[in-house]
Protein backbone atom coordinates (compact mmCIF):
# COMPACT_ATOMS: atom_id res chain seq x y z
CA UNK A 1 0.00 0.00 0.00
CA UNK A 2 1.80 3.46 -0.93
CA UNK A 3 1.83 5.66 1.22
CA UNK A 4 -1.97 6.61 3.57
CA UNK A 5 -0.73 7.64 6.83
CA UNK A 6 1.18 11.48 7.16
CA UNK A 7 4.68 11.80 6.73
CA UNK A 8 5.12 12.36 10.49
CA UNK A 9 4.08 9.07 10.88
CA UNK A 10 6.82 7.53 8.69
CA UNK A 11 10.39 7.15 8.34
CA UNK A 12 12.40 8.29 5.50
CA UNK A 13 15.64 9.40 3.78
CA UNK A 14 15.56 11.95 1.86
CA UNK A 15 17.93 11.93 -1.05
CA UNK A 16 18.48 15.42 -3.27
CA UNK A 17 19.15 15.31 -6.73
CA UNK A 18 21.30 17.93 -8.74
CA UNK A 19 17.77 19.59 -10.82
CA UNK A 20 16.78 23.17 -10.19
CA UNK A 21 14.28 23.26 -7.33
CA UNK A 22 13.58 27.09 -7.07
CA UNK A 23 9.59 26.98 -7.89
CA UNK A 24 9.55 24.01 -5.64
CA UNK A 25 10.56 25.22 -2.15
CA UNK A 26 7.88 24.64 -0.34
CA UNK A 27 7.58 20.81 -1.05
CA UNK A 28 11.69 20.83 -0.22
CA UNK A 29 10.73 22.20 3.27
CA UNK A 30 8.09 19.54 4.03
CA UNK A 31 10.42 16.72 2.86
CA UNK A 32 13.52 18.34 4.50
CA UNK A 33 11.91 18.52 7.79
CA UNK A 34 10.09 15.03 8.02
CA UNK A 35 13.01 13.06 6.52
CA UNK A 36 14.78 11.13 9.02
CA UNK A 37 18.49 11.52 7.23
CA UNK A 38 19.13 13.93 4.35
CA UNK A 39 21.88 12.91 1.70
CA UNK A 40 23.09 15.56 -1.01
CA UNK A 41 24.50 14.68 -3.97
CA UNK A 42 27.41 16.93 -5.69
CA UNK A 43 25.74 20.10 -7.12
CA UNK A 44 22.83 20.06 -4.99
CA UNK A 45 24.57 21.39 -2.40
CA UNK A 46 25.68 24.53 -4.06
CA UNK A 47 21.49 24.87 -4.55
CA UNK A 48 21.09 24.62 -1.15
CA UNK A 49 23.96 26.56 0.32
CA UNK A 50 22.41 29.71 -1.98
CA UNK A 51 19.51 29.38 0.23
CA UNK A 52 20.81 29.20 3.56
CA UNK A 53 22.98 32.17 2.68
CA UNK A 54 20.10 34.14 1.93
CA UNK A 55 17.77 33.07 4.56
CA UNK A 56 20.95 33.23 6.79
CA UNK A 57 20.41 30.00 8.45
CA UNK A 58 21.65 26.55 8.62
CA UNK A 59 18.99 24.74 7.83
CA UNK A 60 19.40 22.84 5.19
CA UNK A 61 22.87 21.41 6.26
CA UNK A 62 22.51 17.69 5.38
CA UNK A 63 23.61 14.32 6.86
CA UNK A 64 25.70 13.11 3.84
CA UNK A 65 27.15 14.73 1.30
CA UNK A 66 28.29 12.52 -1.75
CA UNK A 67 29.14 12.60 -4.64
CA UNK A 68 31.92 12.59 -7.56
CA UNK A 69 32.26 16.27 -6.55
CA UNK A 70 32.96 17.75 -10.47
CA UNK A 71 29.95 20.06 -9.41
CA UNK A 72 30.36 21.24 -5.97
CA UNK A 73 31.87 24.23 -5.03
CA UNK A 74 35.36 24.25 -2.89
CA UNK A 75 33.56 26.46 -0.41
CA UNK A 76 30.33 25.04 -0.16
CA UNK A 77 31.52 21.37 0.46
CA UNK A 78 33.78 22.54 3.29
CA UNK A 79 30.77 24.92 4.78
CA UNK A 80 28.95 22.02 4.67
CA UNK A 81 31.73 19.94 6.14
CA UNK A 82 31.97 22.59 9.14
CA UNK A 83 28.42 22.25 9.62
CA UNK A 84 28.34 18.82 10.36
CA UNK A 85 27.97 16.89 7.45
CA UNK A 86 29.92 13.86 6.42
CA UNK A 87 31.77 13.67 3.01
CA UNK A 88 32.09 10.78 0.73
CA UNK A 89 33.52 11.13 -2.19
CA UNK A 90 31.95 8.43 -5.12
CA UNK A 91 34.64 8.92 -7.79
CA UNK A 92 33.16 5.70 -9.70
CA UNK A 93 32.22 6.68 -13.31
CA UNK A 94 30.46 3.72 -14.02
CA UNK A 95 27.54 4.59 -12.00
CA UNK A 96 25.14 7.93 -11.64
CA UNK A 97 25.99 10.15 -8.25
CA UNK A 98 22.52 9.23 -7.72
CA UNK A 99 22.93 5.55 -7.75
CA UNK A 100 26.23 5.89 -5.82
CA UNK A 101 24.25 7.98 -3.35
CA UNK A 102 21.38 5.34 -2.73
CA UNK A 103 23.67 2.37 -2.16
CA UNK A 104 25.65 4.86 0.54
CA UNK A 105 21.73 5.66 2.53
CA UNK A 106 21.15 1.82 1.81
CA UNK A 107 24.48 0.83 3.97
CA UNK A 108 23.39 3.73 6.68
CA UNK A 109 19.87 2.38 7.40
CA UNK A 110 20.28 -1.36 7.25
CA UNK A 111 20.01 -1.72 10.77
CA UNK A 112 16.83 0.12 11.00
CA UNK A 113 13.69 0.18 9.52
CA UNK A 114 12.18 2.73 7.42
CA UNK A 115 9.20 2.78 5.33
CA UNK A 116 10.78 4.26 1.78
CA UNK A 117 13.19 6.27 0.25
CA UNK A 118 12.42 9.74 -1.45
CA UNK A 119 14.69 10.62 -4.30
CA UNK A 120 13.96 15.10 -4.80
CA UNK A 121 14.75 16.92 -7.34
CA UNK A 122 14.34 13.90 -10.15
CA UNK A 123 12.59 16.00 -12.70
CA UNK A 124 12.73 19.06 -14.94
CA UNK A 125 16.12 20.16 -16.81
CA UNK A 126 18.28 17.57 -18.57
CA UNK A 127 16.43 14.90 -19.64
CA UNK A 128 19.36 12.41 -19.87
CA UNK A 129 19.37 13.21 -16.17
CA UNK A 130 15.68 12.52 -15.86
CA UNK A 131 15.86 9.19 -17.54
CA UNK A 132 18.77 8.47 -15.45
CA UNK A 133 16.78 8.60 -12.08
CA UNK A 134 14.42 6.72 -13.84
CA UNK A 135 16.61 4.08 -14.39
CA UNK A 136 17.76 4.05 -10.73
CA UNK A 137 14.34 2.90 -10.08
CA UNK A 138 14.30 -0.01 -11.95
CA UNK A 139 17.89 -0.96 -10.42
CA UNK A 140 16.85 0.09 -6.44
CA UNK A 141 15.27 -3.30 -5.51
CA UNK A 142 18.94 -4.67 -5.86
CA UNK A 143 20.42 -1.67 -3.88
CA UNK A 144 17.88 -1.20 -1.14
CA UNK A 145 14.75 -3.15 -0.14
CA UNK A 146 12.33 -0.09 0.41
CA UNK A 147 10.44 1.37 -2.48
CA UNK A 148 12.00 4.79 -3.91
CA UNK A 149 9.92 7.32 -5.06
CA UNK A 150 11.10 10.12 -7.55
CA UNK A 151 9.61 13.54 -6.90
CA UNK A 152 10.25 17.09 -8.58
CA UNK A 153 8.68 19.47 -10.44
CA UNK A 154 5.26 18.26 -9.23
CA UNK A 155 5.53 14.99 -10.70
CA UNK A 156 5.42 11.56 -8.17
CA UNK A 157 6.84 8.68 -9.71
CA UNK A 158 7.67 5.26 -9.00
CA UNK A 159 8.06 1.76 -10.64
CA UNK A 160 5.64 -0.97 -10.32
CA UNK A 161 7.29 -4.09 -10.43
CA UNK A 162 5.39 -7.42 -11.62
CA UNK A 163 2.20 -7.84 -9.14
CA UNK A 164 -0.85 -6.09 -7.67
CA UNK A 165 -0.82 -2.61 -6.42
CA UNK A 166 -2.46 -0.42 -4.47
CA UNK A 167 -1.99 3.18 -4.51
CA UNK A 168 -3.95 5.53 -2.46
CA UNK A 169 -5.40 8.84 -4.04
CA UNK A 170 -7.61 10.56 -1.32
CA UNK A 171 -5.01 12.75 0.44
CA UNK A 172 -6.24 15.96 -1.15
CA UNK A 173 -2.32 16.35 -2.32
CA UNK A 174 -2.88 14.72 -6.46
CA UNK A 175 -3.02 16.65 -8.97
CA UNK A 176 -5.53 15.35 -11.63
CA UNK A 177 -3.37 13.65 -14.26
CA UNK A 178 -1.66 10.41 -14.09
CA UNK A 179 0.17 8.04 -16.14
CA UNK A 180 1.51 4.42 -16.63
CA UNK A 181 4.64 3.88 -18.95
CA UNK A 182 6.27 0.11 -19.86
CA UNK A 183 9.76 1.69 -20.17
CA UNK A 184 11.00 -1.34 -19.48
CA UNK A 185 9.71 -2.78 -22.68
CA UNK A 186 6.44 -4.13 -24.14
CA UNK A 187 4.10 -5.30 -21.39
CA UNK A 188 2.01 -8.26 -22.05
CA UNK A 189 -1.40 -7.76 -19.41
CA UNK A 190 -2.25 -4.75 -17.32
CA UNK A 191 -5.30 -4.22 -15.87
CA UNK A 192 -6.14 -1.35 -13.52
CA UNK A 193 -9.23 0.59 -11.67
CA UNK A 194 -10.07 3.74 -10.44
CA UNK A 195 -8.83 5.71 -13.25
CA UNK A 196 -10.97 7.51 -16.05
CA UNK A 197 -9.50 5.41 -19.08
CA UNK A 198 -9.29 2.05 -17.56
CA UNK A 199 -7.09 -0.64 -18.62
CA UNK A 200 -8.40 -4.32 -18.91
CA UNK A 201 -5.64 -7.22 -19.78
CA UNK A 202 -4.05 -4.64 -22.35
CA UNK A 203 -0.97 -4.81 -23.84
CA UNK A 204 1.09 -1.46 -23.60
CA UNK A 205 4.27 -0.76 -25.27
CA UNK A 206 5.82 2.41 -26.83
CA UNK A 207 4.47 3.28 -30.36
CA UNK A 208 1.03 0.96 -29.03
CA UNK A 209 -0.73 2.08 -26.18
CA UNK A 210 0.78 3.81 -23.07
CA UNK A 211 -1.60 5.31 -20.42
CA UNK A 212 -0.68 9.22 -20.56
CA UNK A 213 -2.47 12.47 -19.35
CA UNK A 214 -4.49 10.00 -17.92
CA UNK A 215 -7.01 11.07 -14.52
CA UNK A 216 -8.96 9.77 -11.72
CA UNK A 217 -12.57 7.72 -12.03
CA UNK A 218 -14.92 10.32 -9.99
CA UNK A 219 -14.65 9.57 -6.33
CA UNK A 220 -11.85 6.82 -6.49
CA UNK A 221 -9.99 6.73 -3.35
CA UNK A 222 -7.58 4.58 -4.72
CA UNK A 223 -5.79 3.03 -7.65
CA UNK A 224 -5.74 -0.70 -8.48
CA UNK A 225 -3.25 -1.99 -10.68
CA UNK A 226 -2.31 -5.32 -11.40
CA UNK A 227 0.89 -5.77 -14.08
CA UNK A 228 2.74 -8.48 -15.76
CA UNK A 229 5.94 -6.79 -16.32
CA UNK A 230 7.70 -3.39 -14.88
CA UNK A 231 5.52 -0.15 -15.06
CA UNK A 232 6.22 3.27 -14.94
CA UNK A 233 3.44 5.02 -12.37
CA UNK A 234 3.63 9.13 -12.73
CA UNK A 235 1.10 11.50 -11.21
CA UNK A 236 1.35 15.05 -10.76
CA UNK A 237 0.84 16.86 -7.41
CA UNK A 238 -1.36 19.78 -7.34
CA UNK A 239 -0.47 23.25 -7.15
CA UNK B 1 1.92 40.40 -34.70
CA UNK B 2 5.13 38.31 -35.47
CA UNK B 3 3.90 35.38 -33.51
CA UNK B 4 1.04 34.82 -35.29
CA UNK B 5 1.02 31.09 -36.75
CA UNK B 6 -0.52 28.95 -40.07
CA UNK B 7 -2.25 26.47 -38.19
CA UNK B 8 -3.82 26.95 -34.03
CA UNK B 9 -4.91 22.92 -33.54
CA UNK B 10 -5.66 21.02 -30.37
CA UNK B 11 -9.46 20.29 -28.63
CA UNK B 12 -9.27 23.97 -27.28
CA UNK B 13 -9.23 23.15 -23.69
CA UNK B 14 -6.79 25.05 -22.91
CA UNK B 15 -6.91 28.19 -25.39
CA UNK B 16 -8.62 31.30 -24.37
CA UNK B 17 -11.41 32.55 -26.43
CA UNK B 18 -10.24 35.99 -27.15
CA UNK B 19 -6.99 34.41 -28.04
CA UNK B 20 -8.18 32.12 -30.32
CA UNK B 21 -10.46 35.23 -31.46
CA UNK B 22 -7.37 37.32 -32.22
CA UNK B 23 -5.64 34.22 -33.94
CA UNK B 24 -8.24 33.69 -36.79
CA UNK B 25 -8.67 37.52 -37.15
CA UNK B 26 -5.28 37.67 -37.83
CA UNK B 27 -5.02 34.69 -40.50
CA UNK B 28 -4.19 31.23 -38.25
CA UNK B 29 -6.52 28.83 -39.32
CA UNK B 30 -8.18 27.02 -36.55
CA UNK B 31 -8.33 23.31 -36.60
CA UNK B 32 -10.51 21.78 -33.68
CA UNK B 33 -9.14 18.42 -32.90
CA UNK B 34 -11.45 16.50 -30.72
CA UNK B 35 -10.55 12.66 -31.07
CA UNK B 36 -9.53 11.59 -27.09
CA UNK B 37 -7.64 8.51 -28.43
CA UNK B 38 -4.92 11.49 -29.46
CA UNK B 39 -2.72 13.84 -27.83
CA UNK B 40 -2.95 17.35 -29.39
CA UNK B 41 1.00 16.73 -30.34
CA UNK B 42 -0.09 13.77 -32.54
CA UNK B 43 -3.54 15.64 -34.34
CA UNK B 44 -1.13 18.57 -35.30
CA UNK B 45 1.29 16.14 -35.84
CA UNK B 46 -1.17 14.23 -38.63
CA UNK B 47 -2.35 17.88 -39.75
CA UNK B 48 0.83 19.21 -40.34
CA UNK B 49 1.71 16.08 -42.19
CA UNK B 50 -1.64 16.09 -44.46
CA UNK B 51 -0.92 19.59 -45.52
CA UNK B 52 2.75 18.81 -46.71
CA UNK B 53 1.19 15.78 -48.49
CA UNK B 54 -1.42 18.14 -49.82
CA UNK B 55 0.34 20.51 -50.91
CA UNK B 56 3.26 18.94 -52.00
CA UNK B 57 5.72 20.60 -50.10
CA UNK B 58 9.55 19.39 -49.53
CA UNK B 59 10.15 19.45 -46.25
CA UNK B 60 13.82 18.61 -44.60
CA UNK B 61 12.34 17.68 -41.53
CA UNK B 62 10.21 19.01 -38.90
CA UNK B 63 10.64 20.81 -34.89
CA UNK B 64 8.79 20.21 -32.10
CA UNK B 65 9.16 23.23 -29.33
CA UNK B 66 8.39 23.09 -25.94
CA UNK B 67 8.22 19.34 -25.94
CA UNK B 68 10.60 19.26 -22.41
CA UNK B 69 10.46 20.56 -18.95
CA UNK B 70 7.07 20.18 -16.83
CA UNK B 71 5.10 17.26 -16.47
CA UNK B 72 6.46 14.08 -17.05
CA UNK B 73 3.94 12.40 -18.92
CA UNK B 74 3.96 15.27 -21.48
CA UNK B 75 7.19 14.31 -22.74
CA UNK B 76 6.52 10.31 -22.10
CA UNK B 77 3.48 11.21 -24.55
CA UNK B 78 5.27 13.55 -26.79
CA UNK B 79 8.10 10.58 -26.91
CA UNK B 80 5.63 7.94 -27.89
CA UNK B 81 4.04 9.97 -30.68
CA UNK B 82 7.83 9.91 -32.17
CA UNK B 83 6.90 6.02 -32.43
CA UNK B 84 3.54 6.76 -33.60
CA UNK B 85 4.03 8.63 -36.63
CA UNK B 86 7.00 5.74 -37.74
CA UNK B 87 4.40 4.56 -40.14
CA UNK B 88 3.61 7.74 -42.11
CA UNK B 89 6.41 10.64 -41.86
CA UNK B 90 9.31 9.64 -43.56
CA UNK B 91 11.42 12.77 -42.62
CA UNK B 92 13.10 13.46 -39.11
CA UNK B 93 11.00 14.60 -36.09
CA UNK B 94 13.37 16.65 -33.66
CA UNK B 95 12.05 17.52 -30.69
CA UNK B 96 13.55 20.73 -28.36
CA UNK B 97 13.29 22.37 -25.14
CA UNK B 98 14.92 23.31 -22.06
CA UNK B 99 18.13 23.35 -23.54
CA UNK B 100 17.63 19.58 -24.96
CA UNK B 101 17.27 18.19 -28.51
CA UNK B 102 15.96 14.78 -28.73
CA UNK B 103 14.69 12.44 -32.01
CA UNK B 104 13.90 8.94 -32.70
CA UNK B 105 16.39 6.84 -34.33
CA UNK B 106 14.99 4.05 -35.92
CA UNK B 107 16.94 0.65 -36.29
CA UNK B 108 19.76 1.76 -39.57
CA UNK B 109 22.63 3.57 -39.48
CA UNK B 110 23.29 7.09 -38.36
CA UNK B 111 25.44 10.00 -39.02
CA UNK B 112 24.92 12.76 -36.53
CA UNK B 113 26.49 16.21 -37.30
CA UNK B 114 27.84 17.40 -33.71
CA UNK B 115 30.25 20.40 -34.75
CA UNK B 116 28.23 23.00 -35.33
CA UNK B 117 29.26 24.92 -32.74
CA UNK B 118 25.88 25.10 -30.78
CA UNK B 119 26.36 21.73 -28.88
CA UNK B 120 26.79 21.94 -25.29
CA UNK B 121 28.28 18.68 -25.24
CA UNK B 122 26.26 15.93 -23.54
CA UNK B 123 24.27 13.23 -25.18
CA UNK B 124 22.44 10.19 -24.44
CA UNK B 125 21.19 6.99 -25.70
CA UNK B 126 18.01 5.46 -24.30
CA UNK B 127 16.33 2.58 -25.35
CA UNK B 128 12.76 4.13 -24.50
CA UNK B 129 10.83 1.74 -26.52
CA UNK B 130 12.28 -1.38 -24.78
CA UNK B 131 15.63 -3.34 -24.97
CA UNK B 132 17.69 -2.87 -27.33
CA UNK B 133 19.88 -5.54 -28.28
CA UNK B 134 22.63 -4.23 -30.26
CA UNK B 135 23.85 -1.18 -30.62
CA UNK B 136 27.11 0.27 -31.63
CA UNK B 137 28.90 4.22 -31.83
CA UNK B 138 31.42 6.37 -32.80
CA UNK B 139 32.35 10.01 -32.01
CA UNK B 140 31.23 9.59 -28.25
CA UNK B 141 33.28 9.83 -24.96
CA UNK B 142 31.71 6.57 -24.25
CA UNK B 143 31.25 4.65 -27.31
CA UNK B 144 29.39 1.40 -27.23
CA UNK B 145 30.28 -1.19 -29.05
CA UNK B 146 27.96 -4.10 -30.22
CA UNK B 147 26.12 -3.81 -27.67
CA UNK B 148 22.61 -4.05 -25.52
CA UNK B 149 20.67 -1.39 -23.48
CA UNK B 150 18.06 -2.07 -21.29
CA UNK B 151 16.25 -0.04 -18.37
CA UNK B 152 17.60 -1.99 -15.50
CA UNK B 153 20.70 -2.24 -17.31
CA UNK B 154 22.59 -0.24 -19.00
CA UNK B 155 21.27 3.20 -20.76
CA UNK B 156 23.57 5.85 -22.53
CA UNK B 157 23.28 8.99 -20.31
CA UNK B 158 25.52 11.47 -19.35
CA UNK B 159 27.72 10.60 -22.10
CA UNK B 160 29.71 13.45 -23.81
CA UNK B 161 30.68 14.33 -27.60
CA UNK B 162 34.64 13.24 -28.07
CA UNK B 163 36.38 16.66 -28.26
CA UNK B 164 37.64 16.29 -31.95
CA UNK B 165 34.19 14.45 -33.17
CA UNK B 166 32.84 16.22 -36.34
CA UNK B 167 30.50 13.38 -36.62
CA UNK B 168 28.43 10.40 -34.29
CA UNK B 169 27.90 7.63 -35.77
CA UNK B 170 24.93 5.03 -34.61
CA UNK B 171 24.10 1.61 -35.30
CA UNK B 172 21.37 0.28 -34.08
CA UNK B 173 18.52 -2.76 -34.62
CA UNK B 174 15.84 -1.43 -32.06
CA UNK B 175 14.19 2.59 -31.74
CA UNK B 176 16.66 4.61 -29.43
CA UNK B 177 16.04 7.80 -28.21
CA UNK B 178 18.77 10.43 -29.13
CA UNK B 179 19.31 13.25 -26.47
CA UNK B 180 21.59 16.02 -26.74
CA UNK B 181 22.31 19.69 -25.01
CA UNK B 182 22.32 22.68 -26.87
CA UNK B 183 23.77 25.77 -26.14
CA UNK B 184 21.72 28.58 -24.81
CA UNK B 185 21.82 31.26 -27.59
CA UNK B 186 22.52 34.52 -26.40
CA UNK B 187 20.27 37.38 -28.14
CA UNK B 188 22.06 40.16 -29.71
CA UNK B 189 21.96 43.37 -28.72
CA UNK B 190 19.90 45.93 -30.84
Amino acid sequence: MYPKTPLDAVRFPLILLNQPFSHQQKHLDVLWEQSSLQAVTDGANNSLYELMKAENTTRFVPDLVTGDFDSIREEVKSFMEEKGSKIIHTPDQDKTDFRKCLEIVADQVKNEKVDFVVAFGAFGGRLDHVLSNINTLFEAPSIIKYPLYLIGDYNISFLLMPGHHTIDISSGLEGSTCGLFPLGGKCEGITTTGLKWNLNQDQMEFGGLISSCNTYEKDATEVTVENNSPILWTMDIAK
Amino acid sequence: MRFVPDLLTGDFDSAKPEVLQFMKEKGAKLVETLDQNFTDFTKCLQIVHRTIEHNKLHVDCLVALGAFGGRFDHIMSIINTLFDITKTVKYPVYLIGDDNIACLLRPGNYAIEVDTGLEEGWCSLIPIGGKCKHITTTGLKYNLENQGMQFGALISTSNYLKDDAKEVTVTTDSPVLWAMGIKRLKLKEK
